[in-house]
């Protein structure tokens, strides 16, 4: 796209952003010598006839719109498949941006801001346009501070069933307003929530509502209250703020009535005659609901007019007035009953003086070891009062609810009714737990000691931890605000030990599930697969680890990239080279040992193969442009000779078959019948072997240690270097 | 006996069919089954699909024999998580795929008992004795609404944003997947179907067709698909059918594209 003229006008310079639907590039308008916006439809939608009409339809009507604080839309075009929207270009940065470098910002800026997207949502709603995604992203800041409100109604385009509407969703939900998230019609004043939220977040720095995922958020927006913008910025006048309450309330009934209403309110409110505003006030749901249920209280007042509502007030005051007469009559009569009343009563008291004269003594008995429910009931029984006040502490070796003293002895003699007060085993006084997470070790000894814990109580463990810093606290026991004994407790504070290193496993030479499983396990992420080449790991198995080690320290959570083989590289050479050799003497046993290096690695052990006359030995080579192939021979233990076998030669098929000739014996070299026979009938003769003696080398116990270490030196334990040592052992282990 | 069919439609209205499905009794004895509903616009959505299936395919077809209720929902568990990735990183990858995902229901038999794992719209049903159960809870916006109390069940088919998922497989890096369990009496069918069928066709037309167990299975398929369209069609549309049948009954896997 980018250097491509489009309409045979547009001269495409860069891209500059891009969102679900579209791309944006920056470009230069050749016929008016000007910068341009240009909104490219992404190529997924361009075969969707129905998702087209909608963009230019909803294009062509923001077209309409002409006002400085809206970008204006240029053109609408349409160039094989590429369709696209030519726009104002602004210099500048989105809100977005300027909130996350930013915000909170400056109150005056924010409401300057929040002024002109008001300005431009009543031009747009006044050409019954609704913008429907008011979002920072979608206001742009110029180098001169205009504000330019962009894409107004593309969202509407959006909504087509044929779009992943995921993306829609998740991009702004945050400023979705109640009934847009319910899917009912959304008008103006859902323009106006946004904008309010829009405020809320320039002068915060914050959302009012987040959530895990957009539908926590959607239903946030429906269901729940916001922090008010004063808790976080006290800085915000309350005029102010009452224009985000306002703008953000769920009903859009209570919101303004118009982008008009908000923008004068937005305007004037920070006048110095506005300084002293009050909290705006909103009758609330529970008011809403008195409302309703009012006329089944009061029926009346609801029934009669206002106008009817004096002569009421008159027939109250009537009562009133006729009131006197009744009382008259019955003064007279209370007085009487009065009387009769206190002399009872001052006969009564006669009486209980008379009997307080007469009081009995009494043996106080012995309630200590008692419950104290006990202890009062055998108080009463001998006609002692309980004193109220009970003594209740805790004393060692007396449970609690048990009496351990009382204020008259046992046997003294008293009269009836008097007090004796008890002491009762009360609970230990236990302390409650402080927090002490998050801070230094030290520290929070210290707080514990202060809190008249003993400092030997207190117990450290250690333990890894990725969020807490090494040498905080992670947790303790007992947990915060539980109750403890603080003489007998014993804390445990479990101390960070900062993020737990890991090992990093060997990933070489397995397989990509292997390797996604031991990462997996190990707590590592798989970052990237990529591909290569590797004349040393099988197809398909891993070659190499970024960025770490085997054996190396990592951390949880760490990634991974790792390099699967696609095998040998295309210009890797199989080469089948062949050597003709004969035993030491013709007709008696030699053990030919043959070793080579090729692509895969160096001192790669063929095997031995023990032959009584010539033969043609076979040496499957791997060979690279720049790795020739080397092939030694050994004969009974003795070198004898080492054959380059080089790309070039390998490829034209010009590379010479050596012979070695016996030691002993000038018999001529074999024919090529030869080889053929005794290599078949030496074949028959391995196979017996093995079956019959697996496991115990008789001979050449030396090479085949040697055969060991050389194939886990260049094998490094994958299978075909597995296989290889088999092979060799195998071999070598006949007599 | 489980016989398992699956039919796909493009519809009267979309250009392309972005669902994708495979049924198939596997040499490991398990019974596999997958619908997918791509999106993401033109390629997008239907290779979205495809990708989730074929890494399902391939990372289920090859399960050892006789694994545990647990092992067999771990495993499709993770198989739907490895396409999430899968198609995520393409998505990432090829700006021609921006933003493409899908939904995912799949059913992992061993037998007559299983796991049914998914993500979207897309959904599970039984039907069993002229009853049809819904097994699996829609990752939509009108269903969070609806299990909120916001909205009521009218405006659940009216909802001019019903289409809105909550979760998709290969829309972001995370993704969580719902597992259910299903067993199979015999008689019982097992219908997946993509939201092509769900939204136009009704659970008295799913009892009457899915249950009637006098027609062939494929029949049954054909007759779900045919209502559909009838209804409008307004959307790809796919049906797969698990049927427990008598011992006996022969085991076949029939499928049509078109």
């Amino acid at each position: 796209m980018i250097g491509h003229q489009l309409g045979g006008r547009y001269e495409v310079i860069e891209r500059v952003g891009g969102g679900g639907m579209a791309l944006v590039y920056k470009a230069q308008d050749l016929l008016l010598n000007r910068n341009v916006a240009i909104k490219v439809l992404r190529q997924q939608f361009v075969h969707d006839e129905e998702f087209i009409r909608r963009f230019r339809r909803e294009a062509q009507s923001a077209a309409s719109l002409s006002h400085p604080n809206v970008v204006s839309i240029y053109d609408v075009g349409q160039e094989d498949d590429v369709h696209y929207i030519v726009m104002e270009y602004v210099e500048g940065k989105n809100l977005n941006e300027i909130i996350k470098e930013r915000a909170p910002l400056q109150v005056d800026e924010a409401v300057r801001i929040a002024s002109q997207i008001a300005d431009a949502l009543d031009h747009a709603h006044h050409n019954q346009i609704i913008h429907r995604d008011i979002k920072p992203h979608n206001i742009l800041i110029g180098r001169n501070g205009r504000v330019k409100v962009t894409d107004f109604g593309i969202a509407r385009a959006v909504t087509s069933t044929t779009i992943t509407q995921t993306g829609s969703v998740v991009g702004s939900v945050h400023y979705f307003s109640p009934e847009h998230a319910k899917g009912i019609v959304t008008g103006e004043k859902s323009d106006l929530y946004s904008l309010g939220i829009v405020l809320y977040q320039m002068l915060t720095g914050q959302l009012p509502f987040l959530g895990e995922s957009p539908i926590s958020v959607a239903l946030k927006h429906l269901q729940e209250e916001f922090d008010e913008p004063r808790k976080f910025n006290p800085l915000i006048p309350q005029s102010v703020e009452n224009v985000i309450l306002k703008s953000m309330r769920k009903n859009p009934q209570e919101r303004y009535q118009s982008a008009k209403e908000m923008q004068t309110d937005l305007e004037t409110c920070l006048m110095p005659e506005r300084r002293n505003e009050t909290k705006i006030d909103f009758p609330d749901e529970d008011d809403i609901d008195q409302t309703r249920v009012m006329p089944a209280i009061k029926p009346e007042p609801r029934g009669v007019t206002s106008t009817g509502a004096i002569p009421a007030m008159e027939s109250d005051e009537d009562n009133h007035k006729g009131k006197p007469k009744t009382k008259n009559w019955k003064k007279p009569a209370l007085l009487i009953s009065l009387t009769v009343l206190i002399l009872i009563a001052m006969v009564g008291v006669v009486w209980y003086v008379k009997g307080m004269l007469v009081v009995p003594d009494v043996t106080v008995p012995n309630v200590v070891g008692q419950t104290e429910e006990k202890a009062r009931q055998m108080l009463q029984d001998q006609g002692l009062v309980v004193s109220d006040e009970v003594i209740r502490q805790y004393k060692e070796d007396v449970e609690p609810g048990i009496v351990f003293d009382q204020t008259r002895n046992e046997g003294d003699v008293v009269k009836e009714g008097s007090e004796v007060q008890l002491s009762v085993g009360a609970e230990k006084e236990l302390t409650q737990m402080i927090s002490v997470e998050g801070n230094t070790y030290d520290e929070a000894v210290k707080k514990l000691i202060e809190l008249g814990i003993n400092g030997d109580q207190i117990k450290r463990k250690d333990d890894y931890s990725n969020d807490i810093v090494s040498g905080n606290v992670i947790s303790q026991t007992p947990g915060v605000n539980e109750k403890f004994d603080p003489e007998a407790i014993e804390i445990v504070l479990t101390v960070s030990k900062g993020p737990k290193t890991i090992k990093m496993p060997d990933l070489k030479n397995h397989t990509r599930s292997e390797a996604e499983s031991m990462l997996k396990s190990a707590g590592l992420i798989l970052a990237q697969v990529q591909e290569e080449s590797s004349y040393t790991v099988d197809k398909g198995k891993v070659t190499q680890q970024w960025p770490v080690e085997a054996g190396a320290e990592v951390n949880p959570g760490d990634k991974i990239t790792i390099f699967i083989s696609t095998g040998y590289p295309p210009e890797a050479l199989n080469y089948a080279y062949n050597i003709n050799v004969s035993p030491k003497e013709i007709g008696k046993s030699s053990k030919i040992r043959i070793t080579f290096e090729d692509a895969r690695g160096k001192s790669q052990e063929w095997g031995t193969r023990t032959i009584k006359s010539a033969q043609m030995l076979t040496i499957p080579l791997i060979l690279a442009p720049n790795v020739d192939g080397v092939v030694s021979v050994y004969r009974d233990g003795q070198f004898l000779d080492t054959y380059l076998v080089s790309y070039s030669d390998a490829k034209n098929g010009t590379v010479v078959v050596p012979t070695i000739e016996p030691e002993k014996g000038a018999e001529p070299p074999p024919t090529t019948e030869e080889p053929e026979q005794g290599g078949g009938g030496d074949e028959g003769t391995v196979d017996t072997q093995q079956e019959g003696e697996p496991d115990t080398p008789v001979e050449g116990e030396g090479e085949n240690d040697e055969a060991d270490t050389s194939a886990k030196k260049n094998g490094n334990g994958l299978a075909k270097g597995k296989d290889k040592k088999k092979e060799v052992v195998n071999a070598s282990s006949r007599p | 006996m489980i016989k398992t069919v699956h039919v796909s439609h493009i519809g009267r209205v979309r250009s392309v069919n972005e669902d994708s499905a495979w049924i198939r009794n596997l040499d490991t004895g398990y019974i596999l089954g997958i619908v997918a509903d791509g999106m993401g616009g033109h390629l997008a959505g239907d290779t979205a699909s495809r990708l989730a299936v074929e890494t399902l395919v391939q990372d289920l077809g090859t399960l050892e024999p006789g694994l545990s209720h647990a092992s067999l929902s771990a495993a499709l568990s993770d198989a739907i998580l490895h396409a999430n990735e899968v198609i995520f990183r393409t998505a990432s990858s090829d700006d021609n795929y921006h933003n493409m995902g899908t939904t995912v229901v799949a059913a992992l038999l061993n037998d007559t008992e299983g796991v049914i794992g998914h993500i979207g719209d897309s959904r599970a049903y039984k039907i069993a004795n002229k009853h049809v159960i819904q097994l699996t809870e829609d990752h939509t916006l009108v269903n969070e609404l609806f299990k909120n109390g916001q909205i009521s069940k009218e405006d659940v088919s009216h909802h001019p944003r019903r289409n809105v998922l909550t979760r998709a497989l290969g829309t972001d890096a995370e993704v969580k997947v719902d597992l259910d369990t299903v067993k199979l009496e015999e008689g019982e069918v097992l219908l997946l179907c993509s939201d092509g069928l769900s939204n136009l066709v009704s659970n008295e037309q799913i009892i009457q067709v899915a249950g009637n167990l006098e027609l062939a299975l494929e029949d049954r398929a054909d007759r779900l698909l045919q209502l559909a369209l009838l209804a409008g069609g307004d959307d790809n549309i796919t049906v797969a059918l698990f049927e427990l049948q008598k011992e006996g009954s022969v085991t076949s896997e029939t499928g049509c594209e078109s």
